[in-house]
């Protein structure tokens, strides 16, 4: 009762606070509709919060934890096909730079032991003659 | 291709004497897109355009990949180490046919840049023709260019880098390089081994 008592002193505290800073009445009627129904409630309205997230409640942290533990597979499952994925593709870019180069090389060889013949061969036939 | 004298060797230089300690353009002995043999003409005629460009870290990726390699003769490894840059521009044709005037360019360019004809030949029958070119870096041979063309195809290959012609020939004649037949056990070794080596 004594809870009750101070509410009552505070809401008319706050009306008159109200009136002397000139807020609208309709607006101050508001304030004090709701003030005096939560003092009918007996000050223990519910949060609406409490209701709609169940973060509060023993279900709300098994949501929580089951969301954590998915998050954390999924990363860990994402970090282990990049670090797979990587060294296959560098492999695979390292062979066919290797292929890449041999074969360069071995074109030019060709080409070059071609072009000696070519430049060569008139003088043979000089000496064959 | 006969020896029986079909080629008229237009040109045998050997420049190297000559050329010397002569300046020459460094854009010619780079690396990089910059140095890229690209020919728009060419590639806009082309009906199939190969482009293989080996700098940088690709190029020392596929080093390291061959020097595990045990059949791989001193002088190659040598030659192959050496090397900078290797570019390969292949233009086929299969329409239209390549002429005299869509390789002409391509030997202007290298001029320009500062390569030096070493062997230029010609079989004007066919018609095809062949040109190795070399630039010259503090007396050295510091890169050669192939430039071969015949009315199907032009290919430029341009290699960067001190070049061994004895290590090319032996490579030309298939010896010193394995055949690329890459397993698995290569680049584990790779894998493990440590850079740089």
């Amino acid at each position: 009762m004594h809870q009750q008592g101070d509410d009552s002193y505070l809401a008319e505290a706050l009306r008159q606070s109200l009136v002397r800073r000139k807020v609208p009445p309709s607006f101050r009627a508001r304030v004090m509709r709701v003030i005096l129904a939560d003092q009918r409630s007996g000050g223990h309205r519910p949060s609406p919060a409490r209701f709609l997230w169940p973060a509060n409640c023993a279900a709300g942290w098994a949501l929580r934890a089951s969301a954590a533990g998915i998050g954390a597979v999924l990363l860990l499952w994402s970090a282990v096909s990049l670090w797979e994925r990587e060294p296959k593709s560098e492999a695979a870019k390292m062979e066919a730079a290797g292929t890449q180069l041999v074969e360069v090389l071995q074109l030019a060889g060709r080409e070059w032991n071609r072009a000696q013949e070519a430049a060569l061969s008139p003088i043979q036939e000089v000496i064959n003659e | 291709m006969s020896r029986s004298g079909k080629y008229s060797v237009a040109t045998g230089v050997l420049a190297a004497l000559l050329l010397v300690g002569s300046p020459f353009p460094m854009q010619a002995q780079g690396q990089g897109t910059e140095a890229a043999p690209d020919f728009a003409d060419l590639e806009e005629k082309a009906d199939e355009v190969v482009k293989v460009n080996l700098w940088g870290r690709s190029l020392e990726q596929a080093k390291r990949l061959l020097g595990l390699r045990k059949n791989l003769t001193t002088p190659v490894r040598t030659f192959m180490n050496g090397l900078t840059a290797v570019y390969r521009r292949t233009y086929r044709f299969h329409g239209a046919r390549a002429s005299e005037e869509d390789i002409e360019p391509v030997h202007r360019k290298l001029a320009e840049d500062g390569w030096v004809p070493l062997i230029e030949t010609e079989n004007r029958a066919t018609p095809e023709s062949l040109s190795v070119y070399s630039l010259y870096s503090n007396e050295q041979v510091a890169g050669m260019t192939v430039v071969s063309s015949d009315p199907d195809e032009i290919t430029v290959l341009k290699i960067v880098g001190p070049v061994d012609f004895e290590a090319l020939s032996a490579i030309g004649s298939g010896f010193g390089l394995p055949v690329m037949n890459l397993g698995s056990t290569d680049l584990k070794k790779i894998k493990n081994s440590p850079a740089g080596r």
